[in-house]
C-alpha cells in the first residue's frame, strides 16, 4: 500500500499551483475575519483534491494496468480512505495551528478553546464529504460522478424543502424542534456529528469495495 | 507458467472461449485480428475482468488467490493502459521502489537514458514509442519471472520494435524460467521471437503450433480449380478463393512437394496464414 500513498502525493504534488493559489485565497479571507469559513474551506479545497488523486488513475484507461501492479481492489480502497482522511488531517492540525495562532494575536479576549474546537470539527466535513464521494467517484467515473452528486444534492434540497412544507402545513413546531435541538449539550451534538460521520465513512468504505470488486477493465 | 483452460466471456455480441498454455522457458504469442479476443484473454488471466466460466492458474495457483508476491513476480504491458499520464517517469521510480522488492532502478534508469525518455516530463506528454517502450522497461525491471505482453510493439516503428523485442531476448536470457505471453498484430515481429503461436478468431483459438513447425511445414499451395479438383486434400487445413484459383493451406508441405511436383508451393509467411485461416474456407 505505501506504493499507492506515494503515487497518490506525486499525483497530488502535480497539483501545486492551485494548492498555492487556494491557500492564498485562505490567507486573504483569514485576514477579513472569517477563520471558521477558512478553515472549512480548506477542507472542502483538501477533499476534492483527494478525489481528483481518483480521475487521475482513471485517466486513459489507467486502472487497468493499476490493478496488474501487486496491489488488490480492497487495498486500493482502504489506501483511498486512509490516504484522504490522512492528508485532511494535516491540513487541519495545519489550518487550526494558523487560524489560532493568528486570531490569538489579533482578536482581544480571544476564545482559543472554541476557535480549536470549530477548526478541527472541519476534519468531520472532510470526512462526511469523503464518505459521500469516494464510492460515487469510483462507480461513476468523474464526469457522471459529479453529475450524480449534483443530482443526490438536488433530491436532498427537494426533500428538506417538501419535509419543511409538510411540517408547516400540519402545524408540526420546527421552531419547538430547534428549540431542543439547541437545548442539547453542546458536546453531546459534537458527539452525534462525529458518530454519525464515522458511521458513515465504515458504509461508505463497505460500499466503495463492493464497488471495486465488481468492476471490469 | 500460465494456463488457461476453457476460459469463457460473454458480451452481447462477443463469446470468448479459448485455452492456452505458457510453458516456464517460453515465449508464447498470440495473434489474431482486431477484436478476436487477444485483450480480453490478457485482462481475464490478469483478473481485470470476470471470466464466465473456465480456470485460469498462474504459477499453479487460481489467479484470484495470487499473493502480493506473486503479483511482483509478474510483469504487464496493455496496449491501452499504463501509469497515470500525470506522472513523469521520477515519479514512477519511488512508486516502483514502494511496490515491488526487486525493483532494478539502476537498470530501469540506466534503460530510460538509452531509450531517450526524459524523466521530468509527464508521459501524457510523450509519444506513443516512447509510451510503448516505458511500459516494456517497467514490466521487465522488477524481476518478474512471467511477462503479459498486450501489443507491446503497437504503433513503434521498425527500429524501436526491433529495439523493444531485443530487450525481450534479453531478459529471456536472465534466467531459462523466465516466460512471456506476448500478442501482436504484426506477425513477423512474433515469427521471430516466439516458441509457440496461438491464433485466435473470433473468441476462440483455431490455430496451435510450434513456430518451427509453422515455419518448416505450413506451406500454402497456389492451385487453379482443375489441380485442386485432383489434389489430395487430407493435409489441406483451408482453402481461400484467388483470381487463378485457390490459395491452400497445408501443414504438410514434404507430402505435397513429394506427391505434386507441379504445384506451386509457396513458404506461406504468417500474415498469409492468418488470412487464409479466417477467410478461408474448409474443403
Amino acid at each position: 500500500m505505501k506504493g499507492l500513498f506515494v503515487k497518490d502525493l506525486k499525483l497530488m504534488s502535480g497539483q501545486k499551483k492551485s494548492v498555492f493559489l487556494v491557500f492564498l485565497i485562505a490567507c486573504m479571507l483569514m485576514a477579513t475575519n472569517s477563520a471558521m469559513f477558512v478553515g472549512n474551506y480548506l477542507m472542502i479545497f483538501c477533499s476534492m483534491l483527494v478525489i481528483s488523486t481518483i480521475s487521475y488513475d482513471e485517466f486513459d484507461n489507467g486502472n487497468a494496468f493499476l490493478f496488474t501492479l501487486p496491489i488488490s481492489r480492497k487495498q486500493y480502497v482502504r489506501e483511498k480512505y486512509i490516504f484522504g482522511l490522512g492528508v485532511c488531517m494535516v491540513v487541519c492540525f495545519i489550518t487550526t495551528l494558523v487560524i489560532v495562532g493568528y486570531q490569538s494575536v489579533v482578536v482581544e479576549h480571544y476564545n482559543w478553546v472554541e476557535g480549536i474546537i470549530s477548526s478541527v470539527s472541519g476534519i468531520f466535513v472532510s470526512g462526511f464529504l469523503l464518505s459521500f464521494m469516494i464510492p460515487l467517484q469510483l462507480k461513476f467515473g468523474s464526469e457522471k460522478g459529479r453529475q450524480v452528486l449534483i443530482g443526490i444534492s438536488g433530491i436532498i434540497g427537494v426533500i428538506c424543502f417538501v419535509a419543511v412544507g409538510t411540517a408547516k402545513k400540519f402545524d408540526i413546531a420546527i421552531d419547538e424542534l430547534s428549540n431542543w435541538l439547541d437545548a442539547i449539550h453542546p458536546g453531546a451534538v459534537a458527539a452525534g456529528f462525529v458518530g454519525v460521520v464515522l458511521v458513515m465513512i465504515v458504509i461508505s468504505y463497505l460500499i466503495s469495495v463492493r464497488v471495486m470488486e465488481k468492476k471490469e477493465f | 507458467m500460465l494456463k488457461i483452460e476453457n476460459l469463457q466471456k460473454n458480451y452481447d455480441r462477443f463469446h470468448l472461449d479459448c485455452s492456452l498454455e505458457v510453458m516456464p522457458g517460453c515465449i508464447t504469442g498470440l495473434i489474431g485480428q482486431n477484436g478476436a479476443g487477444k485483450s480480453t484473454t490478457f485482462k481475464a488471466a490478469l483478473g481485470l475482468i470476470s471470466a464466465d466460466g473456465g480456470i485460469i492458474r498462474i504459477f499453479g495457483k487460481d489467479v484470484r488467490d495470487l499473493s502480493k508476491k506473486d503479483k511482483e513476480k509478474i510483469g504487464v504491458v496493455l496496449s491501452d493502459s499504463g501509469f497515470s499520464g500525470y506522472l513523469s517517469i521520477k515519479d514512477i521510480v519511488p512508486i516502483m521502489e514502494n511496490m515491488y522488492d526487486e525493483f532494478e532502478k539502476a537498470y530501469f534508469l540506466e534503460q530510460c537514458e538509452h531509450f531517450g525518455l526524459p524523466v521530468d516530463k509527464k508521459i501524457k506528454e510523450f509519444s506513443t514509442g516512447m509510451k510503448a517502450k516505458l511500459k516494456t522497461l517497467t514490466a521487465i525491471t522488477h524481476g518478474a519471472t512471467l511477462l503479459i505482453l498486450d501489443e507491446p510493439t503497437a504503433g513503434l516503428d521498425v527500429v524501436a520494435r526491433d529495439e523493444l523485442l531485443q530487450l525481450l531476448r534479453e531478459y529471456m536470457e536472465k534466467d531459462e524460467q523466465n516466460s512471456i505471453l506476448i500478442s501482436s498484430h504484426i506477425s513477423t515481429d512474433l515469427e521471430g521471437l516466439c516458441d509457440d503461436l496461438y491464433m485466435i478468431h473470433e473468441g476462440h483459438m483455431i490455430l496451435h503450433e510450434d513456430t518451427d513447425v509453422l515455419l518448416s511445414d505450413y506451406a500454402v499451395l497456389k492451385v487453379r480449380e482443375d489441380q485442386l479438383a485432383r489434389l489430395d486434400k487430407q493435409y489441406i487445413l483451408k482453402a481461400k478463393k484467388e483470381a487463378f484459383g485457390y490459395s491452400c493451406l497445408t501443414n504438410q508441405k514434404q507430402f505435397y512437394m513429394d506427391n505434386y511436383p507441379e504445384l506451386t508451393i509457396e513458404k506461406g509467411s504468417i500474415d498469409e496464414l492468418i488470412m487464409i485461416m479466417i477467410r478461408g474456407m474448409e474443403l
